[in-house]
This record gives structure tokens, C-alpha cells and sequence, in this order.
């Protein structure tokens, strides 16, 4: 799905000395996990794939003032998240994260029951992990939902290790209240 | 919250639906990566002399205000030293030599200020000079010559125990009669005191002999000079009145000063 480091040094090398099918391999490489990441996050297919355009439009106009200490991934998904987080404050076109509609999942559960149970879940903890604070948030997001190292968010965040570890900690403690709270 | 709580809500994360993006993503992508990826190495450069240019300032902003301290700590020490330090320090008191001097024979108006001094020092001073005079009639004298002169000059003959006292005796009253001078400023042509350091108006009675400029001393003509100056005296003149008087490098700070 990623480039190794090496191969994304090379690719970004190129791309700065004005390679544009270098440009084209890195998307390649990594627009799935973009777009999985922002899926995650917003819950809407049609969203998530607006959500990825616009964070390689981004991407492309900022790369001069990337400085390859994280991984291009990290950095990119920095920049998915800021993009849907831009997205859900924009006055009109909030969107809800109560919506009874659950968006479409592939997932390939065999039975019905089970099937809307799973995503009934799926949507609750969504939601929960939608309401803790920024902070919080982006390292649960970034973890479970962007596939990043704890390392890698450590060295993004501009903090340690232990720091984001316990960040995982405290989210834990808050989504398993707000789960409760849904369950009663 | 207990380890499996956790791990069931770190389970649930990680399950989280998988989505796949849909056909034509990557092309729509693609399409939008800018023609020109390049960097703009004009704007690079621009950027980078920037901060070349403000850390250079930066730099030379503190090495003027170091040099700056530098040369004003190193002006403001240097001035007390120029006027009294120095003068005092490049010339030499003459008096100490004299003193060491013994053996030579007292220049007369040194003896005359001597004699005068003699009858105004205090009563402790005298009563001392006495009984060193009884210790040393008391003790045996190897030579006929009379002990009077001993201050003068010291024979050949006389012990070095015998002389010392009369040494002594001698160098302290020269410094004190050198210390109390009365004489005439060649600039204000005031009648003028030096008590070591102080200068003041000779008052209108006083035991002082007044000595003539000429005949007084270094340190004294210097003194008043120096007073002279501090009273607003004409530095053009003051330097060359000590230039008469001999002082050519007092005068020559005097000029430099002013």
C-alpha cells in the first residue's frame, strides 16, 4: 500500500526535480489509504472521495514545504484530516453525525441481523470518537483509522511516544463512558 | 477500565469498515497534479538569502553593541588614570631618593623648612625625637664627631645601630615637611597651601614659610596646578606653567585632555 522509505525518498526526489509519472506512482500508491482514512472519518463514500481529491490538491501546492521527517503518508494524512475537519465545521455543509442513515459498507458479514449490528456499532463508536477532543481524536483517528505507527504520530505531533500512548489511554476511557451512555 | 474493555474497544476501532475507493479516483487524482512540479528555485533562493541576510544582521547587530560596551568600559576606565594616576605613576616623587640618601647634606631651604616644621610639629613627635636623642647619647659612640650632624651626614666611622634611629628621624620629618608646602600659584598668584593631597587658600595668618614657586616642590607645584584647573583655570595656561616648572609630561596630559 506505502512506499518504503527509500522508494518514497526516490519518488519524491523525482517529483521535485519535475517528474510528473513520479507524481502519478505516488498517488498511486497511497490514494487508497487516503481515502480509507477519510471513509472512516466522515462515514459518506462520495464525501471521502471528494475529501481525497481535494487533500492531494493540497498536498501538491504544500510539497515544497514538506522536510521528509515523517513519512509522506504521516504528512498526507495530516493533511486529510485538516481537509475534513475544514469539511465538518463549513456551516452548510455539516455533516451530521446522528444521521439515522448509516452510509454504505462493504463489509461482507454474512448474516443481516449481525450485518446491522455491526454497522449500528460501527456508527456508534464513529460518533464517540467524533466527539473527543481534537487531540484525542486525531491520534485515535490516525492510529486505528489511518494505519500511522505511534512513532509516526509522535514525530507529527511534535511529542513523545509516551504522550500519544496516553492520549490512546484517555480516549479509551472516554469512548467506553460515551458507548455506556448510548447503551442505556 | 479493565484489559478487555480495552482491547474490545481497540478491537472495534481496528475493525472499522474498510472502504474501497470508487473506480476512477486515482485518474480524477492524477488529472490535478499540477503541470509544473518543479520548485521555483528563483523563490528558493529568495527565502534562503533571506534568513542568510537577517542572521547576518543579527551577528553584526551583536558585535556592535559588544564592541560598543567594549571600547566604552575600556574609555571609562581609562579616564581617572590619565590626569592624577598617570602624572603621579610616569613621574617620579623625588623626594625618595633623598631620603635614601642620607649621607648628602640637606639642601639649604630644605633645612630652613625643616627647622620651621621642627617647631610647629606636635609635642609627641618632639618628645620622641628627644628621648631617641638621650638613647643615643646613652650609647657608646666609636667617633668624636657630634651626634648633631648625624642627620646631615653619617661618618664613616658611626655604627649602623647608632645611625639608624637619626635615619628614621630624618626621613619621617621630610615627608612630613614635604607634605605641608605654602607657595605662590603662578595662575590664580594666590598664596597657595598643599597638605598632601589638599590645596586650599593659605589662610591670612599661618606659620607656613611661604616658598617661592620655583624652589617648591614637584608634587606641590602639581597639586596646585591640578587645583588650579579644577577651579576653571585656563588649561593653556596651566600647561604652560608647568611646562616652566618642568613638568612636561603633566603638561603634555593637560593638553591631551583639554
Amino acid at each position: 500500500m506505502l512506499a518504503p522509505w527509500n522508494e518514497e525518498r526516490r519518488l519524491l526526489a523525482a517529483i521535485r526535480g519535475g517528474d510528473r509519472s513520479a507524481a502519478e506512482e505516488l498517488v498511486e500508491r497511497t490514494y487508497s489509504a487516503v481515502y480509507a482514512s477519510l471513509y472512516r472519518l466522515c462515514g459518506d463514500g462520495d464525501l471521502a472521495a471528494d475529501l481525497t481529491q481535494e487533500t492531494y490538491r493540497k498536498a501538491w501546492e504544500a510539497l515544497d514545504g514538506f522536510d521528509a521527517r515523517s513519512q509522506f503518508f504521516t504528512w498526507l494524512y495530516r493533511i486529510a484530516y485538516t481537509t475534513f475537519l475544514n469539511h465538518i465545521r463549513r456551516p452548510r455543509r455539516v455533516t451530521s453525525l446522528d444521521e439515522a442513515d448509516a452510509p454504505e459498507m462493504r463489509d461482507e458479514s454474512p448474516a443481516a441481523d449481525q450485518l446491522l449490528s455491526e454497522r449500528e456499532e460501527g456508527e456508534r463508536l464513529r460518533a464517540a470518537v467524533m466527539t473527543l477532543p481534537d487531540d484525542l481524536r486525531f491520534t485515535v483517528t490516525a492510529h486505528f483509522w489511518g494505519g500511522l505507527a505511534v512513532k509516526e504520530i509522535a514525530r507529527i505531533e511534535n511529542i513523545t511516544t509516551v504522550a500519544i500512548r496516553k492520549r490512546l489511554h484517555k480516549a479509551f476511557s472516554i469512548l467506553e463512558s460515551a458507548l455506556d451512555e448510548v447503551r442505556r | 477500565m479493565n484489559a478487555n474493555r480495552k482491547a474490545d474497544l481497540q478491537r472495534k476501532l481496528a475493525l472499522a469498515p474498510v472502504a474501497k475507493p470508487p473506480a476512477g479516483l486515482a485518474e480524477r487524482i492524477k488529472t490535478e497534479i499540477p503541470k509544473e512540479l518543479r520548485f521555483n528555485a528563483e523563490r528558493e533562493r529568495e527565502r534562503f538569502s533571506r534568513s542568510v541576510r537577517f542572521s547576518m544582521s543579527v551577528a553584526a547587530s551583536v558585535i556592535v553593541v559588544i564592541s560598543a560596551a567594549y571600547v566604552a568600559l575600556h574609555m571609562v576606565s581609562r579616564e581617572p588614570t590619565i590626569s592624577p594616576g598617570r602624572v603621579r605613576r610616569s613621574e617620579p616623587v623625588v623626594q625618595r631618593p633623598v631620603a635614601a640618601q642620607v649621607p648628602a647634606a640637606p639642601p639649604p631651604a630644605v633645612a630652613e623648612e625643616r627647622r620651621d616644621l621642627q617647631q610647629k610639629k606636635p609635642a609627641k613627635l618632639a618628645s620622641r625625637r628627644e628621648k631617641e636623642k638621650g638613647q643615643l647619647q646613652s650609647q657608646p659612640v666609636t667617633t668624636a664627631e657630634p651626634q648633631v650632624n648625624a642627620m646631615a651626614k653619617v661618618p664613616a666611622g658611626v655604627s649602623a645601630v647608632a645611625a639608624a634611629p637619626s635615619l628614621a628621624m630624618d626621613r619621617a620629618e621630610k615627608v612630613v615637611a614635604l607634605q605641608v608646602e605654602m607657595t605662590t600659584s603662578p595662575i590664580s598668584k594666590k598664596a597657595m597651601v598643599r597638605e598632601g593631597k589638599n590645596v586650599y587658600d593659605a589662610p591670612a595668618k599661618t606659620d607656613l614659610n611661604l616658598v617661592a614657586w620655583k624652589d617648591a616642590s614637584r608634587e606641590t607645584k602639581i597639586e596646585i596646578l591640578k587645583a588650579e584647573l579644577a577651579r576653571g583655570a585656563d588649561p593653556e595656561a596651566v600647561a604652560r606653567a608647568a611646562r616652566d616648572a618642568g613638568l612636561i609630561e603633566f603638561a603634555d596630559s593637560i593638553q591631551k585632555q583639554h
